[in-house]
């Protein structure tokens, strides 16, 4: 890097900086925002986090000017991720009550200490 | 007899990319899905559990602090990336004090940590009282041991391991650099764990 690259650089790198502090005051803003559905809360919340998460990745890791084979790497790296993402939510979605094929684990103090509520145990099938 | 290891500050010519850059971003790649795993999970239990929004409201997660500890961890990446831009510059004095910032940031964010853990415990809610709570310990959790991690790397790089400086100027800042992107990607987990667990 030459002399003048570097100073335009730094500059790139303290904006960044900046907008990140912003983007979080902004996050913490919204969230006590009602947008009336959990849709748009989920969309503007992780939009926000999206846009931060590309300025760390493009600037401060670089990724706007990298080589082809980190590319590469990273896209693997998303197909895997989304793969198994989407199984366990596939099969999730595929239960026909919120209860079934995995186990919410909610105690309840009573006098005993902690109780097991509501804790889905096969065993529990046909009692 | 000393052997010269190929591409350790040189790139190769096909991938353009030095040894222990193609080594951290493989490594990444690994923790994306590590780390995937996990938000997967986090949201099959949540969407799971009518009880998940009523505990998260018990909890009393303290969020100014959070936002504090967000800001911390976006500063250490600057002052980070600022380390690496001194090395460009050939000015390890700058490096060190930058260096310097970094890990103290990285203190500051685990004290904050701890301050947060401490008030759970406190409150008596560990992980096993509810499936949020072993959520908000496993993903912070190892969140954490990412940044103890870091800090023990990026110790050793502020202090003896600057001595490289000395003798191979080049692959010391590709060490900077290195690092550095296991730092920043540390601090990507945080962005998106700090809205979904705290905020969402």
């Amino acid at each position: 890097m030459s002399d003048h690259n570097i100073e335009s650089h730094i500059k790139v790198y303290w904006n960044v900086f900046f907008t990140l502090l912003a983007f979080t005051a902004l996050t913490v803003a919204v969230s006590y925002y009602d947008f009336g559905s959990i849709f748009w809360t989920l969309f503007v919340g992780l939009g926000i986090a999206s846009i931060k998460g590309y300025l760390v990745s493009a600037y401060f890791m670089h990724l706007n000017s990298e080589r082809k084979a980190i590319y590469y790497l990273l896209l693997l790296a998303t197909l895997c991720l989304i793969v198994l993402m989407v199984i366990p939510m596939a099969w999730s979605a595929s239960a026909s009550s919120p209860n079934e094929g995995y186990a919410p684990y909610v105690q309840e103090d009573d006098d005993r200490g902690y109780v097991d509520k509501d804790y889905y145990h096969p065993s529990d099938e046909g009692h | 007899m000393d052997i010269e290891i190929p591409y350790n500050v040189e790139e190769r010519e096909d991938t353009g990319l030095y040894n222990a850059k193609l080594g951290i971003w493989l490594f990444l790649a690994s923790e994306i899905m590590l780390f995937g795993a996990l938000f997967s999970t986090y949201i099959i239990l949540r969407t799971g559990d009518t009880t998940w929004m009523t505990v998260v409201k018990g909890a009393h997660l303290n969020i100014p602090l959070a936002t504090f500890n967000t800001a911390i961890l976006i500063l250490s990446s600057v002052t980070f990336v600022m380390s690496w831009v001194s090395l460009k510059q050939k000015n390890l004095v700058s490096f060190t004090r930058y260096m310097g910032i970094t890990l103290f940031c990285s203190f500051v964010f685990l004290f904050i940590k701890y301050i947060e853990y401490e008030s759970k415990f406190s409150a008596g809610h560990y992980p096993s009282t509810h499936n949020f709570y072993a959520v908000y310990f496993t993903m912070t959790g190892l969140h954490g041991l990412h940044i103890v991690g870091g800090i023990i790397v990026n110790a050793y790089l502020w202090l003896p391991g600057a001595k490289m400086w000395n003798t191979d100027p080049d692959r010391f800042t590709n060490r900077i650099e290195v690092a550095g992107l296991y730092w920043h990607f540390v601090d990507l987990v945080w962005i998106f764990l700090f809205p979904s667990i705290y905020l969402l």
